[in-house]
């Protein structure tokens, strides 16, 4: 007790001072506004940071969330994307309206959002696994797309899960139009210079070849080959990739031309299924016209 | 007795000049000189420090109370509060200085100048600190701190030359 006392009589000043201290200090936080938003901007930047940091962290473990919502989105998008063409085409025709349809049979697609889950690029023929199945609504038949252009068409569905043939599988084969080059996007309008059949040679991921293109027509390195629309898989106008290199042979009358795949199917992980509505039906009508 | 009395006159006095007076001068835009710390600086040597740092206190806070700065002047009052017995030890004469008031008399010109331009430039930089509260504009808070410690410093120098005249 006594050397509690001899402790206060000698440092109270001290305590006195920072006390006297605190308290203007406490005045001038309290009563000046200034000081008051200067002093609380500092706190805040400090906690402002932590909070950075903190969602440096957490962001990671929501991005497998934030990406199927970005893939739900994309579809919706696309859905809309067909319905805006749709209104497009109908305008253009205006002239024709008395006997033109409300929207082109052809272009009534819908798009279903599916996860890459099983993936081969080195084998001769190779298949892509995807989460969506017929509880889904996909089925055989349909046209698998990514934002970077033509996956592949799906091969087998069971309940739970569907099997797509990509492009890179040498049984795939799919007929392309050659366009003039032009900035890359999922519809392309510009003069179409011929059509192909576009098959995988089974070496390289990344390139795939061009048949049936004659020799009198003109192409050149970088124009785009998209989807015809000729085949019932396919709507038109969907990049595959564009001319890496050609050249003529001498005892040949076609081509040899090397595509240069716009999808990279080493990383492809989120797809699109795209459903024709009137595939059947004209499926139908073709095999009926040719009996 | 006698001489509470006269400290608390001279203590109101202080507040009244510069509250009334040297607030409003403004000289230049930025010159406002403080005056009032002339009290703390001529306090006797013999004051116990911690009635001198509560003197500090109440000195600063009525000053911020007619200014509309609470609390800043309190603070680098009480700073100055603080630092003065050590610093005036520094100057003061080496015999009997227990009993002396500082003055331009006691401690001799030179050491008595000295005195004031340190202890007015450590309250003046706190204050201007205080005030501005942050080192964003560094060359400005550095130029109004010599400014003013200048213009407070002539008005001091020239009172206590005007005292020890008589």
């Amino acid at each position: 007790m006594k050397t509690l006392l001899k402790f206060f009589i000698t440092y109270g000043i001290y305590f006195i001072f920072v006390l006297l201290e605190i308290g203007s200090l406490i005045l001038v936080v309290n009563n000046n506004h200034f000081q008051r938003s200067v002093f609380l901007t500092s706190c805040n930047s400090f906690s402002a940071t932590l909070y950075k940091y903190n969602h440096r962290v957490i962001d990671f473990f929501s991005l497998i969330q934030v990406n199927k919502e970005l893939a739900a989105e994309n579809v919706d998008l696309r859905i809309e994307l067909v319905k805006a063409q749709n209104t497009l085409v109908s305008l253009a025709q205006d002239s024709l309206s008395f006997n033109s349809f409300p929207s082109n049979p052809e272009m009534n697609y819908s798009f279903y959002s599916a996860r890459v889950i099983n993936n081969s690029t080195n084998k001769l023929l190779n298949y892509i696994t995807l989460n969506r199945g017929k509880k889904d609504g996909i089925e055989r038949e349909m046209s698998v797309v990514n934002p970077q252009g033509v996956v592949g068409i799906v091969k087998a569905v069971s309940n739970h899960f569907s099997v797509v043939m990509p492009l890179l599988n040498s049984q795939a084969q799919m007929s392309c139009k050659i366009k003039e080059k032009h900035n890359s996007s999922d519809i392309i309008v510009g003069a179409v210079k011929d059509i192909g059949s576009l098959k995988w040679d089974g070496l390289d991921y990344r390139y795939a070849s061009l048949m049936q293109v004659p020799r009198h027509v003109e192409i050149s390195k970088g124009d785009t080959i998209v989807t015809s629309g000729y085949s019932d898989f396919f709507p038109e106008g969907i990049l595959v990739g564009t001319i890496a290199d050609f050249e003529k042979s001498s005892d040949d009358n076609y081509y040899k031309i090397k595509v240069r795949l716009s999808v990279n199917f080493k990383t492809v992980s989120y797809v699109q299924v795209i459903d024709y509505k009137h595939r059947k039906e004209q499926n139908e009508l073709e095999l009926h016209a040719e009996k | 007795m006698r001489l509470i009395l006269s400290y608390t006159i001279r203590f109101l006095l202080y507040v009244l000049i510069q509250v009334l007076v040297l607030n409003n001068i403004k000289f230049l835009g930025f010159i406002n000189p403080y005056v009032y710390v002339v009290f703390i600086l001529t306090l006797p040597m013999q004051t116990p420090r911690i009635l001198l740092l509560f003197i500090a206190f109440l000195l600063g806070l009525s000053i911020d109370i007619f200014s509309n700065t609470l609390g800043v002047h309190a603070f680098a009052t009480v700073f100055l509060a603080f630092i003065k017995q050590p610093l005036s030890n520094l100057f003061a004469p080496r015999d009997n200085y227990e009993s002396v008031v500082p003055s331009m008399k006691a401690f001799g010109a030179n050491s008595f100048v000295k005195y004031a331009v340190l202890m007015v430039l450590i309250h003046h930089f706190v204050l201007f600190s205080i005030e501005a509260f942050s080192f964003q504009h560094v060359g400005l808070l550095l130029f109004k701190i010599l400014l003013n410690t200048l213009a407070t410093l002539v008005i001091i120098l020239s009172m206590e030359r005007f005292k020890s005249k008589k």
